[in-house]
């Protein structure tokens, strides 16, 4: 039986994904790393979403806020599918959409 | 006291015919009983409690006010100078035969007769225009769409009342209208004037039809919200959205594009959860009024596609968008979601 697809909500409480985003979030306000968010938006397959999510560790791997190892295969495991692809890369963009407090977080 | 309006299958005159019935009970009634329309299928449904007496309309002050406004010009759009003239047939047709009207909407339901001598305005309902409206049978040309004298009177009452229209220059000096009507599916009519006041003045400069039917759609689902104070039974209901755009060629005002957008679950959400809703609207309202600004169509046209069409991909152009001017070009915090508001957004593009 397939498994059912994840949803937008589903992806974007979890925590690896909520880790993830954040990091991003961190990464382009405080480092400018646009080419990550690049990276992660031009995904399309679990292949391709892999590589940008290496990439992105490779640029940040001293940030304070670098997501961990079990986040990452976490995150890994929920990209299944081209579909769970983009909702991956939806959920994890949609951090920089909302309020944070950029002090905190610095 | 019931009555009826049966659907002719031309939605936008339909729901103005039933938004006219309901205005001239209003009046009828004056003021002592609050007509309600309810959407049941084949026909709009209209209850009073009291039976409307004989009245002196010009005694009527919301008859008189009713007939003042310019909003007549924007019904009969293709009569140019002339429109003074058919708001005027409206009114005296509907002051001779009110009563005949309401007789036959509560016995037989005031079904539309086509081909009655009463050519309907095509800024009110675009099949009105002349051309082809279907497969061609010999003939490649067609004549307005002309129907009965009572329903003719009381969809342009109800154009008056219930259709929106966007005014806006375009190219070449030239204007364009883009008209929307909400469908109601259960409206209390005070309480529909009562978001008409809040909602039918406001508007941007818009990119196209759908942009602005988008926006007025989260600006009715907003005032709804606001009007219901938290309680979620309110009686007001719409099912959809109607848009279509009017565009000038030559002297004449032509038929566009047209579409729908489903306000329903959008006033759902906006009774459901009025808190992170209502946050949502207004980071919604920000994007709409930002994307109006030459320069940043690309963020109009995101946000619409998503309030039109929702689902993963337009929320995800959305987003992307979105993303691109909080890291390039800077949006205050206050603009930007809430945590719940993000949520109510990505149950939105579930819906």
């Amino acid at each position: 039986m397939p498994s059912p697809d994840l949803t937008l909500a589903e992806a974007y409480a979890d925590p690896a994904v909520q880790a993830f985003g954040k990091a991003l979030r961190a990464a382009i306000t405080f480092e400018k790393d646009y080419a990550s968010l690049i990276d992660i938006e031009s995904a399309e397959t679990a292949d391709a979403f892999a590589d940008a999510v290496r990439r992105f560790l490779r640029r940040n791997y001293t940030s304070a806020t670098r997501p961990t190892v079990g986040e990452l295969g976490s995150l890994m495991s929920m990209a299944k599918s081209d579909r769970d692809v983009r909702t991956l890369r939806a959920a994890i963009i949609s951090y920089g959409l909302s309020r944070w407090d950029k002090k905190e977080e610095k | 006291m019931q009555f009826y309006v049966t659907k002719s299958g031309l939605e936008i005159f339909d729901a103005c015919r039933a938004y006219g019935l309901a205005q001239l009970l209003q009046v009828l009634a004056g003021g002592e009983s609050e007509p309600r329309i309810v959407d049941s299928g084949g026909t709009f449904l209209i209850t009073m409690c009291v039976r409307p007496e004989t009245r002196d309309f010009k005694a009527s002050n919301q008859w008189v006010a009713l007939f003042a406004t310019g909003y007549w010009k924007h019904v009969f759009l293709t009569y140019k100078a002339a429109w003074k003239d058919q708001s005027g047939k409206v009114k005296d047709s509907l002051q001779k035969s009110a009563f005949q009207v309401i007789d036959e909407a509560e016995k037989n339901g005031l079904p539309v007769t086509f081909g009655a001598g009463f050519a309907l305005p095509g800024s009110l309902e675009p099949v009105g225009f002349k051309g082809l409206k279907g497969l061609t049978g010999g003939s490649y040309s067609e004549g307005q769409t002309e129907v009965d004298e009572f329903n003719w009177a009381l969809g342009c009452l109800g154009a008056v009342v219930a259709q929106h229209y966007k005014i806006q220059k375009a190219q070449g000096n030239k204007w364009e209208y883009f008209v929307s009507v909400p469908i109601p599916s259960e409206v209390g009519f005070s309480n529909f004037q009562k978001i008409r006041e809040l909602v039918y003045n406001t508007g941007l400069n818009y990119t196209g039809v759908r942009n602005a039917a988008a926006h007025f759609a989260v600006l009715l689902a907003d005032a709804v919200r606001e009007l219901a104070e938290g309680n979620p039974f309110f009686p007001v209901r719409f099912s959809n959205l109607l848009c279509f755009s009017l565009f000038q060629s030559g002297q004449q005002f032509k038929p566009s594009r047209g579409d729908v957008a489903n306000l329903g679950a959008l006033i759902d959400m906006a009774l459901q959860r009025p808190t992170e809703t209502g946050a949502m609207f207004d980071t919604w309202n920000y994007l709409f009024s930002r994307g109006s600004v030459k320069g940043n169509e690309d963020l109009a046209e995101a946000i619409t596609e998503l309030v039109m069409a929702p689902s993963l991909e337009t929320y995800y152009q959305h987003a992307r968008i979105f993303n691109r001017y909080v890291v390039d070009k800077g949006v205050k915090p206050e603009n930007l979601y809430t945590p719940e508001a993000l949520k109510e957004v990505m149950h939105y593009a579930k819906s």
